[in-house]
């Protein structure tokens, strides 16, 4: 379409979706979009509000954070707010707390997560969403845990979530080979492993795909998973 | 009897040329006369792929190219200028499905170039192919966490927030971060531009497994994303060992909403071009829609330190930067010497940053400049300079922020080499030929 044309149409759709002084109508401002951070707070912090209320507000203050300046009077107060929340009765809400204390590297939180690791009955979060926090966070404070539950009996999605954990600790090697070779272990754990051995042990893990690839009793998902992850090795370009 | 095609947009190295909607110059000569005595007539024309790229030419720049351009060239092997561009909204789909022809006055093919229409498109609506191009670029540009893409997120990070976030060089300080990448995703496929996520509209094509992927069905089991067996992103790591993680807290059959609490949060295309025709009022945008589409997931992607660990930041970037285009071309805002266009005007700046280094038309911008004088950040740039292009000069190793601005080269600069599928070049009004 010719650009003139084109702009008679987008002209006409932006007349139509609002009054014609609409343009002078909206009066320029420095100001953000009516926030209102201080309402968020109390709306978090009522804990007769709706659960899924509460949360919302949790995101409309995160949102705020991308605003550095103008939010930053309010975030000491927001982290508290996430604390408290972390010991919420309400699933959903703990776990929303959690991810944003995590991407902020909340001691706290991490004590919280860990507690519950080590102890079932302290759990507020699943264990497999506890590893991948912990993980966001700090490694080692997770690596244990993680290396009990990838050579335990847990379920699949925890133990694979332990075994992306173990992708950044060069002494679980042997494990995540072990896990990754073995055709009787879940596709998700066995890929999760390959994965993490190939950060670990990118020669270890070389060895292996090779040997399963010529293998023709091994499942076309595994194949298909170290295939690319070799021939990406092969054409990566260097980093700076 | 043949003619020679040249492109100035054209890799030197590879030969391969490449067109936005925005015009660039062409050149077309006799390189064999056929033993003809007088200039000879030829036309230029489009000779690309049905479905292909198309192209407008022109003997002067213009937003009004035709399809077919009259030439006379002279004997002596004299080249003779012309214009061309992507005739918009006609973009390629692949290198080389776009061509022109020369064609004489029996219509005899006499001279060819293939070439690509290279446009960022809606994620949504990019064919299999140019998806997983797109993927395949990006997970060798990670490589499992040891390619250069670990230094796109180490840029994005808490230390240099003032530089990026709540100023504003928001706009243009994201329009460099994207070119970078864009950049360097072309170092390893040329063919690819970044999509974008158009999150005031539903985008489940953007977030199946074949494409940016979703987490287990039972968020218990975490947020870690599943892609199929295969997929270029399964190896995807940042900082060492992590994976992408993300939720979307919305359903991705919708859009996200458009207000929370009563507030406006992923906002519509529409309702951000209202947030007013100057950029101060514009500039809100930063809030809402974009702070809320950011926090539309569980994940790293909800928090500025480390929302570029994940990949689909660039394609919620790539629509905040389109977004932006849009609403340049709608108001005619690419003249950086009108404070329309840009102003730092009313902003409380803090203390260490008393004249608002890094927002003013002439600063340079950070990382590209390779500063570590405050209150620039201490750490080592984790970019080098700005990527040359091998189709346009601009805007140079470190660009600043009025570089950024005029990305069409509407007011007679040189384009930075990109332009969005549903935001044509328009001269402006009053703006220089050529």
């Amino acid at each position: 379409m010719n650009p003139k044309d084109y702009r008679r149409q987008v002209e006409a759709e932006y007349a139509a979706a609002a009054p014609a002084n609409a343009r002078a109508a909206v009066a320029p401002s420095s100001q953000p979009v009516n926030p209102d951070w201080t309402q968020d707070l109390a709306d978090l912090m009522d804990t007769k509000r709706d659960p899924r209320d509460r949360e919302a507000a949790i995101w409309r203050l995160q949102a705020g954070t991308f605003l550095a300046p103008d939010f930053a009077q309010h975030r000491p107060e927001f982290i508290q707010a996430l604390q408290a929340a972390t010991t919420d009765a309400d699933e959903g809400l703990r776990h929303a707390a959690f991810d944003v204390l995590a991407n902020s590297k909340d001691d706290f939180a991490r004590r919280k997560l860990t507690e519950g690791l080590d102890d079932p009955n302290k759990a507020l979060v699943s264990p497999a969403v506890a590893l991948g926090l912990l993980a966001r966070d700090d490694h080692s404070a997770a690596t244990g845990f993680a290396r009990a539950f990838l050579a335990g009996e847990s379920d699949p999605a925890t133990r694979a979530q332990a075994a992306r954990v173990l992708a950044a600790d060069p002494a679980s090697a042997a494990l995540l080979a072990e896990r990754m070779g073995d055709k009787d272990e879940f596709r998700l754990v066995r890929r999760a492993s390959a994965v993490a051995l190939h950060s670990v042990d990118p020669s270890s893990f070389r060895s292996l795909a090779n040997g399963i690839l010529a293998d023709d009793s091994d499942f076309p998902e595994i194949k298909a998973t170290v295939r690319g992850a070799l021939e990406r090795d092969d054409s990566a370009p260097a980093a700076p | 009897m043949h003619v020679d095609i040249a492109l100035d947009a054209t890799d030197p190295a590879t030969g391969r040329s490449f067109l936005t909607w925005t015009p660039v110059k062409g050149h077309a000569r006799l390189t064999d006369n056929g033993g003809a005595h007088a200039p000879v007539s030829v036309t230029l024309q489009n000779g690309g792929a049905a479905g292909g790229g198309q192209v407008a030419f022109e003997l002067h720049r213009t937003d009004a190219g035709k399809p077919t351009l009259a030439l006379q060239l002279p004997i002596d092997g004299s080249p003779v200028d012309f214009w061309v561009a992507g005739e918009f909204q006609r973009p390629s789909i692949a290198y080389g499905d776009a061509a022109i022809v020369a064609v004489d006055g029996t219509g005899a093919s006499i001279g060819r170039r293939e070439l690509m229409v290279r446009i960022r498109k809606n994620a949504v609506k990019l064919t299999d192919a140019e998806r997983d191009r797109f993927l395949t670029a990006m997970g060798k540009l990670n490589a499992a966490g040891k390619g250069p893409f670990q230094s796109f997120r180490d840029t994005h990070v808490a230390p240099s927030i003032s530089e990026a976030h709540g100023f504003p060089g928001f706009p243009p300080w994201h329009r460099a971060y994207l070119l970078d990448l864009e950049r360097s995703l072309q170092s390893v496929d040329a063919s690819v531009t970044l999509p974008y996520w158009r999150f005031d509209e539903p985008a489940p094509a953007l977030f199946a497994q074949a494409f940016l992927g979703m987490p287990p069905a039972n968020p218990q089991a975490g947020n870690v994303i599943q892609f199929p067996h295969g997929h270029a992103l399964e190896f995807w790591r940042t900082d060492g060992s992590d994976p992408i993680e993300r939720r979307p807290l919305y359903n991705i059959a919708n859009a996200p909403p458009t207000t929370s609490g009563g507030r406006p949060s992923v906002i519509s295309q529409m309702a951000t071009l209202k947030l007013g025709t100057a950029f101060v009022a514009f500039r809100r945008y930063e809030g809402a829609p974009h702070g809320s589409a950011h926090v539309s997931f569980q994940g790293p992607i909800n928090s500025v330190p480390t929302a570029a660990k994940d990949p689909l930041f660039f394609l919620l970037h790539g629509n905040v930067d389109r977004l932006w285009a849009f609403w340049q071309w709608l108001n005619h805002r690419h003249d950086v010497l009108s404070p329309e266009t840009y102003s730092t005007s009313g902003v409380h700046w803090p203390p260490n940053r008393p004249t608002g280094l890094g927002h003013n038309l002439g600063d340079t911008v950070w990382p590209w400049n390779q500063s570590r004088t405050p209150p620039r950040p201490s750490f080592p740039p984790p970019r080098g300079p700005m990527p040359a292009s091998p189709i346009t000069a601009a805007p140079g190793g470190a660009p600043r922020i009025q570089d950024m601005i005029d990305y069409q080269g509407v007011h007679g600069g040189q384009a930075l080499g990109f332009d969005y599928d549903d935001v044509p070049f328009e001269r402006a009004p009053g703006g220089p030929v050529s």
